[in-house]
């Protein structure tokens, strides 16, 4: 499973970096979602290899031994949130950037900067 | 008085002057009386401060030490001693005397006086503080304050292009000269762990501080740097003269009395410290000090306007000043004989062994305040009603009136300067001689004579200064250039606008400076008032002992003087002086080249350097910024593995588990990789959202299989709605997408690098043996890692993490609890297999009180953390409200008409 989860960040990483290097502001948008999932799932490797572990919940006579870790879920959760709440906006800032300049090219974009 | 109100109460004088300009800002800007006098309480209460002080605790009265900012060393420790007091006192001395000249020089321009006085207060509170400061982190606060100040009265006049660029100039070289001296003061306190002046005086005294190491050179280069900038040395010197830009009561107070003094005063500061055990205290003070001393005096004898020939006759002064601390560190009497020998030819007392070489420093800078502050008040004054321009102020003192006081109290501070005997001055630059002629002895270095020729130098350029002085202003005018006077009265000077007052209020452009330059003749032929006024407050008397025998417990009157060297220096310094004087030779206008100094630097930096090295890093090209970030990514962790790859082993434990076990496992992540591959291929923008959905809900699989349920719920909601969101936002901009794109290979070359990195960077951390907690748990065991703390303690809290048991985290009860008790008690039922083995009866810290340990970590430890993620979140609603919603009023933005067709409309189109 650590190896999986492994060649996962991997292909997150190296398609969204693909993705942010784009000319386009949407595409630069996708793959900063990717690079939120791999970052993710990155956290989420340090709890080891889930076979055989419990989810952390408390109940009677659990030995806590036998739980996964709860501290990268709890990072990731939060991740997720605070994921959404920056996909939502990076959305309006190319709604803004498109009716501000009618275009969504970065290097039209720039080149207009510098004018 | 206890240590504790001795500290509060110069505390209280520091601020008071601050308090009160802050306050003055309250008063409406007609009534100009009432905020006089309200600001005159700022100096006149911390005089009255400093005096109770003084009176009760004594010079150098015990203070308290308060922690302010600990871990940045900077703590309220203030050092009421002789220096210190010393200069609290002048600032706040001259200060009242500058407060009513500014009244005078101001008029009635209530404007003006609103804006001015303020600003002069954050100086006065600034320079105070400087002066009483003993953790030296501190005095660096208020140095910074003072160049502040002082970089918002040179631009007064912010309108004027050249003031901006004036105060710009002073502002750059002192600030650049404070960064120097706060690395120096980090070096210092780093080097000797002390971080207060007199904690650096006692390990002095106790030999505990090693000066030979190469820190404490660096140390003082830093630090002399900052003063030498602060107080003009060469070849700094040049923002003194464009700092004249400022109004006069500036130029007057901080421009020549007391803020260009806080160089001296930082060397004066240091001297006890570091002059006697650093070599290159002398070498680099000393001819750099005799150098600025003699260039100063020989540009002001070039200029022609009155401030200009004052600006750097001020340089020359402060040349002097820093030469004679650097001169100080020759003890005198060094070689027993030799010096012993020495001091009975002078008819004095027996040399104690190794006092230094300092004679009255405190007097050469009272000196300077008591002639050159009254030479600026006039300057302004005669500015004022005539024009500062020498060769057309002829005659000026037959012109009756206002005009005849000016220059008579104008003349008579020129005889200051001039030093000539009668005058504290004369006596000031014969103990400067002394000095001189001391270090030639004890050195017995030829060099030194360079020294005595730079001393008469500067004395000839001083007197052949006050003669032109004379010459021009008493003699008898010529009609032709009193009509010019009226030309420039109107057009060339700004305050003509002004109308002129009458009365007592035009009177107080001159009586300060009257005031201030009646004690130069008061010390000067009176020594026991000097002693009485000012003697006591003199640092070298008290720092050695047996010191001022040499020279007489008071101030020597000028037929004290005795036949030798210096008395010789003064009467060739003023021979020649009045040769040069009267007479036809320098007489031309010569430029001072350091002017050229920041033209050239401010053109490099902004016209050469800096557009070039901007351009190199900002491209404005988004796509530069993202490879440079993702290349360095790339590249650190080359460089961390020292670009052995061969090194690289494959971890163990990469599998672990059966191919049954891992069945769903590789088909999450075959779905994972396969959308997130295929989203730069498909260009179709509805396609790319569904897939960039499709790979949300296969992460929120692994994370299922992760048994992390609450994470795998909150992917699947999250991912729902972003999609909506994605939708929506594709529906309001049009698809101007090329159906074709170039692979371009570098993109390509640096996401397979991104990738590899960080897939093998996953892989190796999953395999890492994570270092075991500090804290141990309720039975003494070390915490493996922070996990098990929150399942141990989600629902009750077991252990205490070695802290006190009310600050547990997570928990607030504690009780004694015996264990048979537990199983009676419900709640605690969760908990009862972990305290089983227990004691009998220990502390059950009640920890979260649920079960599911990842919401108890979000709600309850890591609560803030939460807080804060919703701060976010809210921040973002907002931020996406406020830029969608639509604009009533038009023009906000470049085109309005594009919000016409926005909105909820388009959204049914595709929809």
């Amino acid at each position: 499973m650590n190896l999986l989860i492994a060649i996962m960040v991997g292909v997150l990483f190296g398609s969204s970096a693909f993705l942010m290097l784009d000319r386009e502001l949407k595409g630069v948008c996708m793959g900063v979602f990717l690079l939120g999932h791999g970052a993710n799932l990155a956290i989420l490797s340090v709890s080891g290899s889930p076979a055989g572990k419990m989810p952390p919940v408390l109940s009677h006579g659990v030995d806590i031994h036998t739980l996964v870790d709860p501290l990268p879920q709890a990072l990731i959760l939060t991740a997720i949130v605070i994921g959404f709440a920056v996909q939502a906006f990076l959305l309006t800032m190319i709604v803004i950037t498109w009716r501000r300049n009618q275009t969504l090219s970065l290097h039209m974009l720039a080149e207009e900067e510098a004018h | 008085m206890t240590p504790d109100s001795a500290t509060w109460l110069l505390m209280a004088a520091i601020f008071c002057p601050l308090i009160c300009g802050t306050v003055s800002l309250l008063i409406p800007r007609p009534f100009i009386l009432p905020r006089l006098l309200l600001i005159l309480c700022g100096p006149v209460g911390a005089l009255l401060m400093l005096g109770h002080f003084t009176f009760h605790s004594g010079v150098g009265g015990d203070t308290a030490f308060v922690e302010w900012m600990p871990l940045l060393h900077l703590n309220i420790a203030l050092n009421p001693d002789h220096l210190g007091l010393f200069f609290a006192y002048l600032v706040s001395g001259i200060g009242v005397c500058i407060v009513l000249y500014a009244r005078g020089y101001f008029g009635k321009d209530a404007d003006s006086l609103f804006r001015f006085y303020p600003y002069l207060m954050i100086f006065m509170t600034a320079m105070i503080g400087v002066a009483l400061s003993d953790n030296y982190m501190m005095l660096m606060m208020f140095w910074e304050m003072t160049s502040i100040s002082s970089f918002l009265l040179i631009g007064w006049e912010r309108d004027t292009p050249l003031s901006v660029r004036n105060a710009m100039q002073a502002f750059i070289v002192t600030g650049a000269g404070g960064l120097c001296m706060l690395a120096g003061l980090i070096f210092l306190g780093v080097h000797t762990g002390e971080w207060t002046i007199t904690g650096l005086l006692t390990a002095v005294q106790h030999g505990q501080i090693d000066f030979s190491a190469t820190p404490m050179k660096v140390c003082f280069v830093l630090l002399f740097l900052g003063a030498a900038t602060k107080s003009a040395q060469f070849p700094f010197q040049f923002w003194l003269p464009g700092a004249m830009a400022a109004p006069t009561p500036v130029s007057a107070y901080l421009h020549s009395a007391t803020m260009v003094k806080a160089g001296v005063f930082i060397t004066g500061r240091f001297w006890p410290i570091m002059a006697a055990n650093l070599e290159l205290w002398p070498m680099i003070i000393v001819p750099l000090g005799a150098f600025t001393m003699v260039y100063g005096a020989f540009v002001a004898l070039q200029k022609t306007d009155l401030k200009k020939i004052f600006a750097y006759t001020t340089v020359s002064q402060l040349g002097l000043l820093m030469c004679m601390y650097g001169l100080a560190a020759y003890k005198y009497g060094h070689g027993e004989a030799h010096g012993g020998e020495h001091a009975e030819a002078e008819g004095m007392a027996h040399a104690a062994a190794a006092a230094p070489n300092l004679i009255w420093d405190v007097t050469q800078i009272l000196n300077h305040a008591f002639y050159k502050a009254p030479l600026f008040i006039l300057a302004g004054a005669i500015g004022h009603i005539a024009t500062r321009e020498l060769p057309d102020l002829k005659g000026f003192y037959h012109k009756g009136g206002q005009a005849k006081i000016m220059t008579i109290v104008l003349l008579l501070a020129g005889y200051g300067l001039a030093a000539g005997p009668f005058t504290l001055s004369f006596t000031a630059k014969e103990f400067f001689f002394y000095q001189i002629a001391h270090a030639l002895e004890t050195t017995s270095n030829p060099m030194f004579w360079i020294l005595v020729a730079a001393g008469i130098a500067t004395g000839m350029f001083n007197v052949a200064i006050f003669i032109r002085l004379c010459t021009t202003m008493l003699a008898k005018p010529d009609e032709k250039h009193d009509e010019q006077h009226h030309d420039d009265h109107a057009h060339g000077h700004g305050h003509g606008e002004h109308e002129h007052e009458t009365g007592f209020y035009a009177a107080l452009l001159w009586i300060p400076g009257a005031i201030i330059v009646a004690f130069q003749y008061i010390c000067g032929m009176i020594p026991y008032a000097y002693d009485y006024l000012f003697g006591w407050l003199d640092p070298s008397k008290h720092f050695y002992d047996g010191f001022h025998t040499l020279m007489g417990n008071e101030l020597p009157l000028v037929w004290d003087a005795h036949l030798g060297l210096p008395l010789v220096m003064s009467l060739i310094a003023i021979g020649l002086g009045c040769a040069l004087g009267f007479g036809k030779f320098l007489r031309g206008t010569f430029n001072d080249p350091c002017d050229h100094l920041y033209p050239g630097f401010y053109t490099m930096t902004t016209k050469v350097v800096g557009p070039r090295a901007f351009g190199l890093v900002q491209r404005g090209h988004a796509g530069f910024y993202v490879g440079a970030v993702l290349v360095a990514m790339v590249a650190l962790f080359v460089w961390s593995i020292g670009g052995k790859f061969g090194s690289l082993v494959w971890p163990e434990g990469a599998v672990t588990e059966t191919f049954a076990q891992l069945l769903p496992g590789l088909l999450l992540c075959g779905m994972v990789c396969l959308t997130a591959l295929l989203l730069p291929v498909v260009m179709n923008r509805a396609s790319r959202v569904l897939i960039l959905g499709m790979c949300g809900f296969s992460v929120a699989g692994v994370y299922y299989l992760y048994k992390a349920p609450d994470l795998a719920l909150t992917q699947l909601s999250i991912e729902i709605v972003s999609i909506i969101l994605f939708l929506l936002v594709l529906s309001l901009v049009p698809d101007l997408t090329p159906k074709t794109r170039k692979a371009v290979p570098i993109r390509l070359v640096i996401s397979i690098c991104v990738g590899l990195v960080m897939f093998w960077l996953t892989l190796s951390s999953t395999n890492v043996n994570r270092p075991e907690m500090p804290y141990v748990n309720k039975d003494g065991q070390n915490l493996p890692n922070l996990g098990e703390y929150f399942l141990r303690n989600s629902h009750h809290g077991i252990d205490s993490m070695a802290v006190p048991e009310n600050q547990v985290y997570g928990g607030v009860v504690s009780k004694a609890i015996d264990p048979n008790e537990v199983h009676d008690n419900a709640l605690d039922e969760a908990v009862s297999h972990a305290t089983q083995d227990g004691e009998k009866s220990y502390l059950i810290h009640h920890g979260g009180g649920g079960n599911n340990v990842v919401n108890v970590i979000l709600v309850d430890f890591r609560g803030f953390d939460t807080m804060g993620e919703i701060t976010v979140l809210g921040l973002a609603a907002m931020g996406v409200w406020t830029l969608l919603r639509r604009r009533k009023k038009s023009g906000d933005y470049n085109d309005p008409s594009d919000f016409e067709d926005s909105g909820p409309e388009p959204l049914k189109a595709e929809g």
